[in-house]
């Protein structure tokens, strides 16, 4: 039971940064970022190419796996930002303003398009991450430490320890920066934002860029984490962020964060009770659940706005 | 036109920019890097003729919308419409040539082919009542599919039922499944119960995987074979309307079954189209539709006239899930076997992409939109076999450049968007 | 009126789909003037502001702002030439502290003791904003909000202000506060374009004034004679 809690707290890390990214568009353009997953599997993609590559290269035991990883996060990190830029400037700039079926359809094609060139270019089947290779196996795929009942792997803390990180940096960044000011002032009305001299179409890049460069980070970890990245990938944990993200109160940063968490955690709680069968269903009830009990989610709307 | 082709280059080398990383480079953990260099090529030439093609059709339409304007201007202004008796013979010659194809010798993979098309056409006719005209998308559509054909499958062949109690009973199955996620999902704005309808499309594809012993799991629907009670007719009425090719006894040359079968399959399939057409026509025209389409301009409005936005977008709901339940009778009868992969998302997808490619709205946009999707793939793929694979990137891409440049689709239009 | 106008709008047309909201409107502002914009809702006032600052693209016409044409500027740079607008509703940033409303407002300027220097004018100018400097924009009271959108426009320092119906839902009192505010504006030399259905209140704050009717300027002249005007108190100021 501590085991399978312990898990889904590391699984709730990952949904978390992928949650962000789908809040933060949705606070700015009131806009479900379908592609959003997308954009993970592709920094997945990337990810294990590199560490592959790297193996492959002999450059991994040259400088251990670590460095690598670091490389493959970031080499993913500038690819799947630069897809969530593309992404945001060929589709939904020419959509904003159109009536909201227009921009939800054109996302749902993106992401279509997006699924089906990997699988084309890539390949149905997944490709592996060197999980076997000596400098893996030397540094994360070290034995587990066991704290009572509970086994705790080292990715997991590498895992977890990012996403604490990430999350933290997310916070300062839109809390502290001129910018994260101003992309809070955007998401609260647009039309006023540039009224005080925002560039908000600049405004709404940067959050496209930051939301997809937090996906990647994820992909990569997820793709660690199942060995393995495949071109469906980013449909399932897109719809488990997307429920992360409604369950803490979409719109809102903090509470994609708490969502995350929440759900990983529930859903581990199910396995446990109910089988693992029906894994990929839990996420979708809770969903369900959460719009009937509380639509605007657990930190919606913490404010009273005045008229 | 300067700027746009400077446009369009910048998107070329932007797209085989982006497809370097992702489409090119491969690693793999014994032999190091490798760089395909053909996918990147074959993708900046992909944007580079599309784009050339949208820039193409966009001036095409520029110089077309003032014709089309005018002409719609002054149609409203003096209250023209086209005749309505020359608009039904023209209408029931097209269904009466449709009905005499199979007797005047089309070939069977034809037959296969149109039969098709017709249960699509009918989904998506039904799927135009959520999205055209109450302007709510839908993600999971072939769900409702799926639980009519596995309501209709289970009834007849664990059950025993009568096929002309099972048929119904398909569809009303859909349509209280559409009761049960349209109440908590409908209260709430749109863009939720795309997501909502998402999930709900993957839960019964789940549900239909794991429930093994009912269902057959992966496999089809244990017992595949069409046993002689589904298809056993009720009475006089039901012997003349649905006339069992395989009937118990009755002997049949080899090959001659399955082509009895597509034919009546073709025949029921032609019948459920147009009586879907004549009920979504009817609800356009009622009460009803016209609250459906305030809906779909400003539901606040709406809601201030006194239409109570919640119950006439849950009738349009399950009214959408009820078609596409009746529709999921066909391919169980004609295959003879159903299994959870043909009601993927995807394939919910496809859906949505013939609704908007027609145009949101348009019942003849519907079903000219499934004609395209579903017989042009099918038909390109004799000569080139790899259409099939490429076709939901197509389906995407379209589905995305359609919204950018004619979100009305092919036979929007009608009503455009109005003031900002 | 002989200076050169600080804003000038000559000929502008705008419309909304296939409704024209202006018909040809032509309006002067001279540096450090306050003129009032008054007229009947849907006469097109709002629309106006809205061209000016570029949020409305005007379809005929020409907007000159300090000497150049700002028409298709973005609305960022127009801001950043030194004219703000504070819209109708006040929109007030409702998540965002009073501090952080104010430090949007001087979104354009880089040097943080300058924006300090200014936020400090600014609850010299109005104290009670100093007084709520942490809370939330959205749990101020109406007048104080409509106090702050004024102070975040004045953070940028501008030459003109675009101000849209400033009075709208206040209690008198307040409004008179506001209306003082906007007088003193004319000290610092920044020249106002002034929107109000407040006619009687606009037309004693401001030195000249036009009549917008239906998309197209009816009247124009300085305030003091509008106010005296028969037709003008008959159609507006209801006496």
């Amino acid at each position: 039971m501590l085991q399978n809690l312990w898990n889904g707290l590391v699984q709730g890390g990952i949904y978390a940064i992928v949650a962000l990214g789908y809040t933060m568009v949705y606070g700015i353009l009131l806009l479900i970022n379908f592609a959003h997953g997308e954009v993970l599997m592709i920094g997945a993609y990337t990810g294990v190419a590199t560490l592959a590559g790297c193996a492959g290269t002999g450059a991994m035991e040259a400088v251990g796996f670590m460095p690598c990883l670091a490389m493959a996060i970031i080499g993913a990190t500038c690819v799947s930002a630069a897809y969530g830029f593309a992404i945001e400037r060929a589709v939904y700039r020419p959509l904003r303003g159109a009536p909201s079926l227009s921009p939800l359809i054109g996302a749902i094609g993106v992401s279509m398009v997006l699924q089906n060139y990997v699988m084309r270019t890539q390949g149905a089947s997944p490709i592996y991450a060197p999980m076997s290779h000596p400098a893996y196996v030397a540094s994360l795929g070290a034995s587990n430490w066991d704290i009572g009942p509970v086994s705790i792997a080292p990715l997991d803390l590498v895992v977890l320890v990012v996403c604490v990180a990430l999350m933290a940096g997310l916070w300062m960044f839109v809390q502290r920066t001129r910018t994260g000011t101003a992309m809070r002032a955007t998401s609260q009305d647009r039309v006023m934002a540039g009224l005080v001299g925002i560039d908000v179409n600049r405004v709404i890049s940067v959050t496209f860029v930051i939301g997809s460069a937090l996906a990647a980070v994820a992909g990569v970890l997820l793709a660690l984490f199942n060995t393995q990245a495949k071109y469906d990938m980013g449909f399932t944990s897109g719809m488990k962020a997307f429920t992360a993200a409604v369950l803490g109160g979409i719109g809102n940063v903090p509470g994609a964060m708490l969502g995350g968490v929440l759900l990983g955690v529930a859903e581990a709680v199910g396995i446990q009770l109910l089988g693992a069968e029906y894994k990929e269903v839990y996420s979708f009830v809770i969903l369900l659940a959460v719009l009937i009990v509380r639509p605007k989610g657990i930190l919606g709307e913490r404010v009273a706005e005045k008229v | 036109m300067r700027d746009r082709i400077v446009r369009l280059l910048v998107a070329t080398l932007a797209a085989f920019l982006l497809a370097l990383p992702v489409a090119s480079l491969r690693g793999n953990s014994s032999t190091g890097f490798t760089i395909v260099w053909t996918p990147a090529f074959v993708t900046a030439a992909m944007v580079l003729v599309g784009g050339a093609i949208l820039f193409a059709a966009v001036e095409a339409q520029r110089r077309g919308t003032a014709f089309w304007d005018a002409r719609a201007a002054t149609d409203s202004a003096v209250g023209r419409r086209r005749p309505c008796a020359a608009q039904a013979w023209t209408l029931g010659v097209l269904v009466a040539t449709v009905a005499a194809l199979p007797l005047l010798g089309l070939p069977g993979a034809w037959t296969k082919l149109l039969l098709e098309t017709m249960v699509f056409a009918t989904i998506a006719v039904g799927l135009q009542i959520t999205i055209g005209m109450a302007g709510l998308l839908v993600l999971g559509h072939a769900a409702f599919w799926a639980v009519g054909a596995y309501t209709f499958g289970l009834l007849t062949v664990h059950q025993g039922w009568n096929f002309w109690i099972a048929f119904p009973a398909a569809g009303v199955a859909a349509a209280l499944t559409g009761l049960v996620i349209g109440l908590p999902a409908l209260r709430l704005r749109g863009d939720y119960l795309a997501v909502v309808t998402l999930g709900f499309g993957e839960a019964v594809r789940w549900v239909i995987k794991n429930e093994q012993d009912v269902t057959g799991g992966d496999a089809n629907l244990p017992g595949n074979i069409v046993p002689g009670s589904f298809r056993k007719p009720m009475g006089a009425l039901g012997e003349w309307l649905w006339q069992p090719a395989a009937v118990d006894g009755r002997t049949f040359e080899p090959g001659t079954v399955q082509a009895l079968i597509d034919r009546e399959c073709y025949w029921f399939a032609l019948v459920l189209l147009v009586v879907c057409v004549a009920c979504v026509h009817l609800l356009a025209k009622s009460r009803v539709g016209r609250a459906l389409f305030a809906l779909r301009e400003d539901e606040t409005a709406a809601k201030c006239m006194g239409i109570d936005t919640t119950r006439v977008k849950l009738v349009a709901f399950m009214a959408s899930a009820l078609w596409a339940g009746l529709a999921g009778v066909v391919p169980a009868v004609h295959r003879g076997s159903i299994n959870p992969e043909m009601f993927d998302f995807n394939t919910s997808v496809l859906f949505v992409a013939m609704v908007v490619l027609g145009g949101l709205g348009s019942i003849t946009g519907s079903i000219v939109g499934a004609a395209l999707l579903w017989m042009l793939p099918a038909l390109l793929a004799n000569w080139f076999p790899e259409v099939q694979e490429y076709r939901y990137l197509f389906f995407g891409a379209l589905m995305a450049a359609m919204m950018v440049v004619r979100p009305e689709g092919l036979f929007g239009g009608a009503r455009r968007k109005g003031a900002a | 009126m002989s200076a050169a106008p600080i804003l000038e709008l000559r000929d502008v047309c705008a419309a909304y789909g296939p409704i024209q909201a202006l018909r040809g409107v032509s309006i002067r502002v001279a540096p450090g003037e306050i003129v009032a914009l008054i007229g009947c809702n849907g006469a097109g006032k709002t629309t106006t502001l809205m061209t000016v600052s570029q949020v409305v693209r005007a379809t005929a016409g020409d907007v000159t702002f300090d000497g150049c044409s700002i028409l298709g500027v973005p609305t960022a740079d127009v801001v950043a030439r030194g004219l703000c607008h504070v819209p109708e509703g006040r929109r007030i940033f409702a998540r965002l502290s009073v501090r952080e409303n104010l430090a949007m407002g001087a979104f354009l300027v880089r040097d943080k003791a300058l924006i300090q220097r200014r936020m400090d004018d600014a609850f010299q100018l109005f104290p009670i904003l100093g007084e709520r400097a942490g809370q939330l924009g959205g749990t101020l009271s109406g007048g104080e909000q409509q106090m702050l959108a004024i102070a975040r426009a004045l953070m940028l320092e501008p030459k003109m202000l675009l101000l849209d119906e400033p009075s709208l839902g206040l209690a008198p009192l307040i409004v008179r506060r506001i209306f003082d505010v906007i007088r003193s504006l004319r000290e610092r030399g920044i020249a106002v374009l002034l929107v109000e259905q407040n006619a009687q209140m606009a037309l004693r704050a401001a030195d000249r004034a036009y009549v917008l009717e239906t998309g197209a300027i009816t009247h124009e002249g300085p305030a003091l004679t509008l106010l005296d005007d028969p037709a003008i108190r008959e159609a507006y100021l209801g006496a």
